[in-house]
């Protein structure tokens, strides 16, 4: 046994062999096994994840019709389902010398008659232009947004250099149209200035792309509010015109025009300058316009009882150092219809004095003029209204609209609230649906927004407005021509004029704000420059375009009672 | 034989199963197909529906409210319309009307009667014209003159009298017009 033992203990080389080939082996096994474990645990995962993904995780569906159609960003319409902002698939025209590959000429034919080809297909392009393009061998656009027509007669050229790939695009149809209103989409894709902006969650929202977005908007209404307003520009030499016309029962804008204006399809660099909105973000004293404000204020605190009460109207009125004139000397004293339609400083002061700086700060609150303008738009101007109490003489100059600034939106705003029954309702640029009722807050009584109804009325017919008298329309409105402030005071040379109007007075149903920046006398105005000579036109001549399409016929057999105050006035002749 | 009876058998079930899955691939083909000419279809409206979209805003690019003006005021010159073009309410629209001048023709009605005991069925002329002959006592409805002018008849005697003072010489007279022109031009 001990020699047994001794032989194992002496293990002969071979048996040693034999061990080390043994563990050796079983060394291979277990690593053989490790990997074979390995790729069985790789084996396991790679089916769980197949599992996973059949299972658990939505694999990449084909899009559904519905959905392909559905477009990248929302589209906005007008009130009435006019395209005003819309997103396509367009096709442009690309110029890839690579396209054949071998090495030659990048075209079959030559590059002179590739161009004139071109050209005959697109008139408005440059032949020239085109030559130096196909010319240079570099790859470019040699034109966007072509049509299907278009696409289909460059293909018959056989050049496999030209090529149509499809790229998304953001087109406005309208061109500048209400562009203020509309805005614009950036490289990036988001939306700038306007309703693009403001509404550009819900422009991409898959859920609810797929439904155009309709503004309170009338195309046909905007379009003549910017013709007429372009044309007084003209007309008047003026640096800019706004404009807006505001329904007085819901608030809703039917159009809103900044001008001059710029083209959202191409923003450059003429365009960037003109994107700042004069309606909403730019505030003006507006002078005069501010007179129906004060009078309906005083009539409503009962300050004003009579209108027939006669007031000093020859001499300045001295409010310590200060003086409060008028342009000319009206007479000895003017009654309250007479202070409207002669747009009298110095009666007005008086009678926001006796109404009392609470009343009247009150009552320019409550029409919102202390805040910024109550529009989706995202660029509303900071109105500059004195909040703490203010003196005796910013009271009385504010009733004649000097040392407010506010925006032509306030002033819309302010005057539908007068003349609609007396409820402010806040502005909207979304359409409201049949019946939608917008609560708003009352500033005037039914009973004076009667009284200025008929007064706003007075001035048109027998006062400064007398211009924007359209026929059969009964236009309402008072005049405002207001210096513009620079440094050392009020520039004499530079006029705000504005007229605010509303329509029909027997039941007003619009408003209308146009406002010329700087306009200047000519012969045509006889040198005059102030509203009742380019601003009151402009609205006399937007009325009879806009109030057919609006509904309002014009009719000459119908106008506002006027009887009881006609005697109160002096007419010439 | 009875190893040769389950062969067959065997063979029997394999013949129908091969029939089976046989029509079973062709109706997945054919299914398939069907399912491709869908898709190809919705492909087809994808694209008519883009083009349509591309062509609708082009229209809408050239008849912009902007194209339209500058279009009035270079070619056409249209103007806001007046009052006068307005009629407030119907007694102006019936102010249009003048008393029915003597021997003027018969104004033209709407035929009116009782249709309680026709059958919607009998609106075909037989059948109306059986209707009438089943009636021969009817009287034919005697016109009653009317107490005042009608601006619907006033509207029709002047559509006719413009009819016949506007009426169109006939073709054959036109052609020999034409005939005599090209002889004279000969």
């Amino acid at each position: 046994m001990s020699v047994a033992l001794g032989g194992v203990a002496q293990a002969s080389p071979a048996f040693r062999l034999h061990q080390e080939r043994r563990r050796v082996l079983y060394l291979a096994k277990i690593r053989g096994l490790w990997i074979a474990l390995v790729f069985f645990a790789l084996a396991v995962v790679a089916l769980a994840r197949i599992a996973w993904l059949g299972a658990v995780e939505p694999g990449a569906q084909p899009l559904s019709m519905a959905q392909r159609l559905l477009p990248e960003r929302g589209e906005i319409v007008d009130r009435n389902g006019v395209p005003l902002a819309r997103a396509f698939h367009a096709r442009a025209l690309w110029y890839n010398p690579q396209a054949i590959g071998d090495g030659g000429a990048p075209l079959v034919k030559s590059p002179e008659a590739v161009a004139k080809a071109l050209a005959a297909i697109f008139p408005e392009a440059d032949e020239g232009r085109l030559l130096r393009k196909l010319k240079s061998g570099k790859p470019t656009y040699l034109a966007r947004r072509i049509l299907p027509r278009q696409m289909a007669k460059v293909h018959a050229l056989g050049e496999p250099a030209l090529e149509y790939p499809p790229e998304k695009e953001r087109f406005y149809p309208q061109g500048s149209l209400a562009a203020h209103v509309i805005g614009f989409v950036d490289a990036d894709g988001e939306g700038k200035v306007g309703m693009e902006e403001a509404l550009q969650d819900r422009l991409l929202d898959p859920a609810g792309r797929g439904e155009p977005v309709a503004l309170s908007i009338d195309a046909r209404v905007q379009g003549a509010l910017e013709d007429e307003l372009m044309a007084g520009i003209e007309m008047h030499e003026a640096i800019g015109a706004a404009g807006v016309i505001l329904d007085v029962e819901t608030g809703e804008v039917l159009a809103l025009a900044s001008l001059p204006s710029f083209n959202p399809n191409r923003i450059d660099s003429d365009g960037a300058q003109n994107i700042f909105n004069r309606v909403t973000n730019q505030v003006y004293e507006l002078g005069s316009t501010f007179k129906p404000l004060s009078v309906a204020a005083a009539i409503e605190a009962g300050t004003v009882k009579s209108l027939a009460r006669r007031y000093p109207a020859r001499e300045p009125l001295k409010v310590g150092p200060h003086r409060i004139r008028d342009s000319h000397v009206i007479g000895d004293s003017l009654n309250v219809p007479e202070t409207l339609i002669h747009s009298s400083n110095i009666v007005t002061a008086q009678i926001a004095d006796e109404l009392g700086v609470e009343r009247l700060q009150k009552t320019m609150v409550d029409l919102g003029m202390s805040v910024r303008p109550e529009i989706e738009l995202p660029a509303r101007g900071h109105p500059l209204f004195e909040t703490k109490k203010w003196s005796r003489i910013r009271n009385m100059t504010v009733s004649y609209g000097h040392g407010i600034a506010v925006t032509p939106l306030h002033l819309a705003s302010a005057y539908a609230a007068m003349v609609n029954g007396g409820i402010y309702r806040p502005a909207t640029l979304m359409k409201r649906a049949p019946g939608e009722y917008v609560e708003g807050r009352r500033v005037f009584s039914p009973a004076t927004s009667a009284k200025m109804r008929q007064m706003l009325r007075m001035i048109v017919v027998y006062g400064t407005g007398r211009k924007a008298d359209a026929e059969g329309f009964r236009v309402g409105g008072k005049t405002g021509s207001a210096e513009k402030p620079g440094s050392g005071g009020y520039r004499r040379t530079s006029l705000v004029s504005t007229f605010a109007a509303a329509f029909p007075m027997d039941r007003p149903r619009y408003v209308i704000i146009a406002m010329f920046d700087e306009p200047t006398g000519n012969a045509s105005t006889y040198g005059q420059r102030t509203a009742g000579w380019n601003a009151a036109p402009a609205v006399g001549r937007i009325v009879p375009r806009i109030g057919p399409m609006l509904g309002v016929d014009p009719d000459a057999t119908r106008d506002i009672d006027l009887s009881d105050l006609k005697p109160l006035v002096v007419t010439e002749g | 034989m009875m190893v040769n009876r389950s062969h067959v058998k065997t063979a029997g079930w394999a013949a129908v199963l091969l029939g089976c899955a046989s029509a079973v691939a062709m109706l997945m083909f054919k299914v398939n197909a069907v399912r491709s000419e869908v898709r190809n279809a919705e492909e087809r409206i994808v694209e008519l529906q883009r083009d349509n979209l591309y062509l609708e805003t082009e229209f809408e690019t050239r008849a912009s409210q902007q194209q339209l003006a500058a279009l009035n005021r270079m070619e056409f010159g249209y103007v806001a319309p007046g009052p006068g073009q307005f009629l407030p309410n119907e007694r102006a629209l019936a102010a249009f009307a003048e008393p029915r001048a003597a021997g003027a023709p018969q104004m033209i009605r709407v035929a009116r009667g009782d249709i309680a005991d026709v059958e919607l069925a009998s609106f075909s002329g037989e059948v109306a014209e059986a209707v009438a002959d089943d009636e021969p006592e009817a009287k034919p409805r005697e016109e009653k003159p009317t107490a005042q002018p009608s601006f619907q008849r006033a509207v029709v005697e002047k559509a006719e009298d413009a009819a016949k003072e506007k009426a169109q010489p006939s073709f054959a007279a036109l052609f020999a017009d034409y005939r005599l022109d090209k002889e004279a031009s000969e």
